[in-house]
């Protein structure tokens, strides 16, 4: 309670500013004062909270991403791969 | 005429869409991507022996793609001129209102990226695939190279010829634009 009546009183970032540093945070290592800031926002910010969480899981998904056949090559393409191919072949 | 399928043709038939789609996160033309497809299988072909068979056939092509790639995007950024750096038809202001907290303008809704349930969704990966051509070139590719190809920041920058700030820059305003396309086209369309 005191803590949270503490931090209203502190000068706290705007959203703008504290999504960029939290994306800024999966790139580079943030400065001190950076960390704070980004800190005291998502303490006061719900909104901030869960765009944050929500990039990161995007982040978790895409480096497990593996390519299935989501788009497809026309039978055009393909033929024209395989006839390279067979020139080579 | 022998109709048979040779081995070659198999291959593709294969592996030729997966190493499509995954060729379309970082090149958003389909002629560029449909080529640089074609020079893996040539590659691979003539280079049976570098096939260890300690990883799967479809990660060793994707693997020979994934260089591919970035020596196409390489070339091409070499050659554009310094004042074309950085795409800005993105506007990060746009995403937050003007008054007290500058809030981003729409709550971010109440759901997760459950890898699990995701990863293997083809469908998911259509729309993802959506949002992403949304998005100008250079973020993309900054943002694919990033994160699914999860290539260090430094080496980012020198494949695609930007400074760091450009590239914190680009990765912001792809984090989001990305999120709010899917929330949109996947996460809260009913039709799912």
């Amino acid at each position: 309670m005191i803590l949270n009546r503490l931090i209203e009183q502190l000068p706290i970032i705007p959203c703008q500013e504290a999504t960029r540093l939290a994306s800024e945070a999966m790139d580079r290592k943030l400065s001190l004062k950076e960390r704070w800031n980004l800190w005291l926002h998502l303490k006061a910010c719900d909104f901030c909270t869960q765009f944050v969480k929500q990039v990161h899981g995007l982040s978790q998904l895409l480096h497990q991403y593996q390519p299935q056949d989501e788009k497809q090559l026309s039978p055009a393409a393909k033929d024209k791969i395989k006839s390279a191919i067979k020139k080579i072949l | 005429m022998n109709n048979a399928q040779s081995p070659a043709d198999q291959w593709v038939d294969l592996y030729g869409d997966a190493l499509f789609s995954y060729a379309l996160k970082f090149i958003p033309q389909t002629d560029v991507a449909q080529n640089l497809v074609q020079e893996t299988f040539l590659a691979a072909l003539q280079n049976r022996a570098g096939f260890k068979g300690n990883s799967s056939e479809k990660t060793w092509l994707i693997g020979i793609l994934k260089n591919k790639i970035t020596d196409h995007l390489r070339l091409k950024y070499r050659e554009t001129p310094a004042s074309q750096l950085v795409e800005d038809n993105i506007h990060v202001e746009d995403f937050f209102d003007n008054a007290d907290f500058g809030h981003l303008k729409k709550k971010p809704g109440n759901w997760e990226f459950n890898p699990s349930a995701l990863v293997e969704n083809k469908e998911f990966w259509g729309h993802y695939n959506d949002c992403l051509e949304k998005l100008p070139e250079k973020t993309a590719q900054a943002f694919s190279l990033r994160e699914i190809d999860a290539m260090d920041s430094k080496e980012v920058c020198k494949v695609l010829s930007i400074t760091s700030t450009n590239l914190w820059v680009l990765l912001h305003r792809a984090r989001l634009q990305l999120r709010q396309c899917l929330e949109t086209n996947w996460f809260e369309d009913d039709t799912q």
